[in-house]
């Protein structure tokens, strides 16, 4: 979803993606995640937009062939014999631009916010085949490790407040290293349990095999992150970037088969596919349908969601 | 008697370090006993653990010679995953070393990295959930469990692909004493009916001397010594001074053989009596903080409930009671950080509340749980310059404090690099630099060994002296009985006993001090003439 919402114009559109996000959070999020998330995120996107829209008011570059929305005192600056102009008529186009830009962001951190509260990384781990295993898990420990650090964070804050010294600039190192001293440590500790465990055992399988499997995998991601990138840049024939994803899922396709023959992992098998797991995926594929259907020449670039 | 963990000649130093943390040691552990492994921190006995399971070496820089023989395989230097099926591994903070989200995953985490087959795994989990009444608790999150919750899904996590071997570090340090004997009971238990081998590392031993079959001491210059008699016990633990209470008593009285738990060390009291000057401790200095009616709520659950209190200067008081009584609420709330109702009260008649956290330094310091969060510079020097700045005082002054609570250590040394108790000196007299008389601290000896616990109750001993009011939270109910004068028990944040240490130690019953358990007239060693 937040790739449509870097895609699309549409402020409609984008209004109800930020919209689909908070439902969903609302419904499916568990209660106690559900407050905070909405909070942060929710204010984080209203600034975003907010700021957008300050920023076009106060630097417009006012063009008077534009139709003029709200006309302010205009306040003139020279530094260095630059004259630069403050406020002044501020174009209606300006001020419709600037909401846009600020509803694409703030629906890009809605989408977000909603994987991040619905979703759980560590459950991603249950759902990679076993060739992307050791990523996911490095992934998913690192995404893992944030709000770990944010609770590290606060009993450190506390305790240097205790010492009665300011949490100024000048104490942030102060600050961060015990917090990152209790990061790296949960990090090795972590480490240690998943090795003793068994982590990492694999089934007899040929060096060459291996990195083969290794080689694939990368040239795979390396390839993915291309073709995203293109996506989104649109410079580029749209074959090309087609080719390429096909490609790249196709290395990926052989490294998870190369390492599913050797690896002795078994899963028990837990998760229920429950009806809000499918309506998030439902309405995800659908958006990226969508604006899949809107690349293509013809079709997308004069449609309606531009 | 099957050997089922051999170590030949196994030595282990760290990258850097001038001698070596084990050196040659050939020990051996038999199926289905209960070991402990002993010695001060820092001593290796989580090193001589880890070697085991190959966490050593691979999983931190050294040295590794030697060999380590489980069930007559030779597996010293091996990868801890290649030794995964044969060996489990707890750790001291199960929250950390925990996988996944909820028990029923992190059953199945070890077995699916085995390979072990759906139906097998199944029919596990219920066996083992049942063996440690986690039922229940199969869909929960991990993180919403008790600790001592949390440690059982550790150790049925470490178990349940069918391993033989259990190691612990530490297991019991973040439990409070009843759900700690719950967990001591379980492992003895485990090895007693179930056949497993378990080796447990510790540091606080009273509780498990009598649970368990062998004792192996690790010195810290890189010897150990393992005993399995209670005579063989007392020859290794004479020249040590890291006795439990009711050894300490043993020895001072000279029994023989020396009694290991409290019913042995009873019956020979019983027999012959020493006599008892019991201590008299009735404060009456000024009265420095006053609480009345103090309430803590996190939303809807009410932490601390009515709870009123006066400390008195030249006075020990200890707050004790289990993990999530209200102990650490309390002591944030006296301190002023947060917020309460009720009233607190200092001799000027100010609340704490009322200073900035600076002024409010002059009159009342905390020091809190991890206590190395308060130190963030990179000397000794350093910490201590900056704190006499800080404080408006006369250069020196905080390293005078440091310096009669610590000894002297060379002020170059960088402050993560001391000892938990060294840096508990050095927060505390960081924190005393202000010249504050009320004194908080929240669970002192957490991470001390009986030495560092020692020195602890020596220097509450002097700022006693020097008429400050001090107050500690704390589980540790041998340390309470050492040093508190007065003994407030809090259960569910309400006040369910309070008075002088002699009234209210003694009706803790199991978890009073053992030497009260023993001869029912003291609390501590020294109390008793022999």
């Amino acid at each position: 979803m937040a790739l449509a919402a870097s895609l699309s114009h549409n402020q409609i559109f984008l209004g109800t993606l930020a919209a689909l996000s908070i439902a969903i959070i609302c419904v499916f999020a568990a209660p106690e995640k559900r407050g905070p998330a909405l909070r942060i995120y929710g204010l984080l996107a209203l600034a975003v937009i907010i700021i957008r829209l300050a920023f076009r008011v106060v630097f417009n570059n006012a063009d008077s062939s534009l139709e003029t929305a709200l006309t302010l005192p205009q306040v003139n600056i020279t530094i260095l014999g630059q004259t630069t102009h403050y406020f002044g008529a501020v174009p209606q186009l300006s001020l419709i631009e600037g909401l846009t830009d600020g509803l694409r962001l703030a629906a890009i951190i809605l989408g977000v916010a909603m994987a991040n509260t619905v979703a759980n990384p560590r459950k991603l781990l249950r759902s990679t085949p076993s060739a992307l295993y050791e990523v996911a898990t490095a992934a998913a420990v690192a995404i893992n490790l944030a709000p770990q650090l944010l609770v590290s964070l606060q009993r450190v804050r506390k305790a240097r407040a205790l010492r009665g010294t300011s949490t100024s600039l000048r104490n942030l190192g102060g600050l961060l290293i015990p917090v990152l001293e209790d990061s790296i440590q949960r990090s090795l500790d972590l480490a240690a349990s998943m090795d003793s465990r068994g982590f990492g055992r694999r089934g007899v399988m040929s060096r060459r095999t291996a990195a083969m499997s290794r080689l694939a995998s990368l040239f795979g991601i390396v390839g993915l992150a291309i073709a995203g990138y293109l996506l989104l840049a649109t410079a580029v024939a749209a074959w090309i970037t087609v080719l390429l994803l096909v490609l790249a899922l196709g290395l990926f396709y052989t490294s998870v088969r190369l390492s599913a023959i050797h690896s002795i992992r078994t899963r028990l098998t837990i998760e229920k596919r429950r009806l809000a797991d499918y309506l998030v995926l439902l309405a995800s594929t659908l958006v990226v349908i969508v604006l899949a259907v809107n690349q293509i020449p013809g079709v997308g670039t004069n449609g309606w969601l531009k | 008697m099957v050997e089922v963990i051999s170590i030949r000649d196994l030595s282990f130093s760290f990258t850097d370090a001038e001698s070596p943390v084990l050196r040659r040691l050939n020990l051996d552990y038999e199926q289905g006993k209960f070991a402990l492994v002993c010695g001060p921190t820092g001593s290796g006995k989580s090193t001589l653990l880890r070697a085991l399971n190959g966490l050593i070496p691979h999983h931190s820089s050294g040295l590794l010679t030697g060999e380590v023989f489980i069930d007559g395989v030779q597996f010293a230097g091996k990868q801890p995953h290649e030794v995964a099926h044969l060996v489990g591994f707890v750790n001291q903070q199960p929250e950390g070393a925990f996988v996944t989200d909820t028990v029923l995953e992190e059953l199945a985490y070890g077995m699916e990295q085995l390979g072990i087959s759906e139906t097998q795994m199944r029919e596990r989990i219920s066996r083992f959930a049942a063996l440690f009444g986690l039922s229940e608790l199969l869909e929960k999150p991990l993180d919403s469990l008790s600790g001592g919750q949390q440690q059982r899904v550790a150790i049925a996590s470490a178990l349940i692909a069918g391993q033989q071997i259990l190691l612990l570090d530490e297991p019991t340090s973040a439990l409070d004493v009843e759900s700690a004997h719950q967990l001591l009971l379980l492992l003895k238990d485990l090895s007693r009916k179930q056949g497993i081998t378990v080796l447990l590392a510790e540091h606080r031993i009273e509780r498990v001397l009598d649970l368990v079959d062998s004792v192996t001491v690790v010195h810290g210059d890189g010897s150990a010594s393992k005993a399995m008699t209670a005579t063989g016990l007392d020859a290794v633990l004479r020249n040590y001074k890291m006795v439990p209470p009711v050894i300490e008593l043993g020895q001072k009285m000279g029994w023989q053989p020396l009694p290991l738990n409290v019913a042995g060390a009873k019956a020979a009291w019983d027999g012959k009596p020493g006599s008892v000057q019991p201590r008299v401790s009735n404060p009456t200095g000024e009265r420095l903080l006053q609480a009345a009616g103090v309430c803590v709520s996190y939303g809807n659950t009410l932490a601390v409930s009515d709870v009123s209190l006066e400390l008195a200067a030249g006075s020990i008081t200890a707050v004790v009671g289990p993990n999530g009584s209200g102990k650490s609420s309390l002591l944030w709330a006296l301190q002023g950080s947060l917020g309460f109702s009720g009233s607190v009260n200092l001799a000027d008649g100010s609340t704490p509340g009322s200073h900035s956290p600076q002024l409010r330094l002059k009159h009342i310091a905390l020091v809190p749980q991890n206590a190395s969060d308060l130190l963030v510079l990179g000397s000794i020097a350093q910490e201590l310059a900056d704190s006499d700045e800080f404080a408006g005082a006369a250069r020196g002054t905080t390293a005078e404090i440091f310096r009669s609570l610590a000894g002297r250590i060379d002020p170059s040394r960088h402050p993560r690099d001391l000892s938990s108790g060294q840096q508990l000196a050095l927060v505390l007299a960081i924190q005393l630099a202000k010249g504050a008389a009320v004194v908080l601290l929240d669970e002192p000896t957490r991470g001390l060994d009986y030495e560092a616990k020692r020195k602890l109750a020596v220097q509450l001993a002097e700022l006693k002296d020097f008429g400050k009011a001090i107050l500690i939270a704390s589980h540790d109910v041998e340390f309470v009985a050492a040093v508190a004068d007065i003994v407030m028990l809090l259960r569910k944040g309400s006040v369910a006993a309070s008075g002088s240490a002699t009234e209210v130690l003694p009706t803790l019953a199991d978890h009073s001090p053992q030497v009260w358990q023993v001869t029912h007239s003291a609390l501590t060693v020294s109390e008793v003439l022999a």
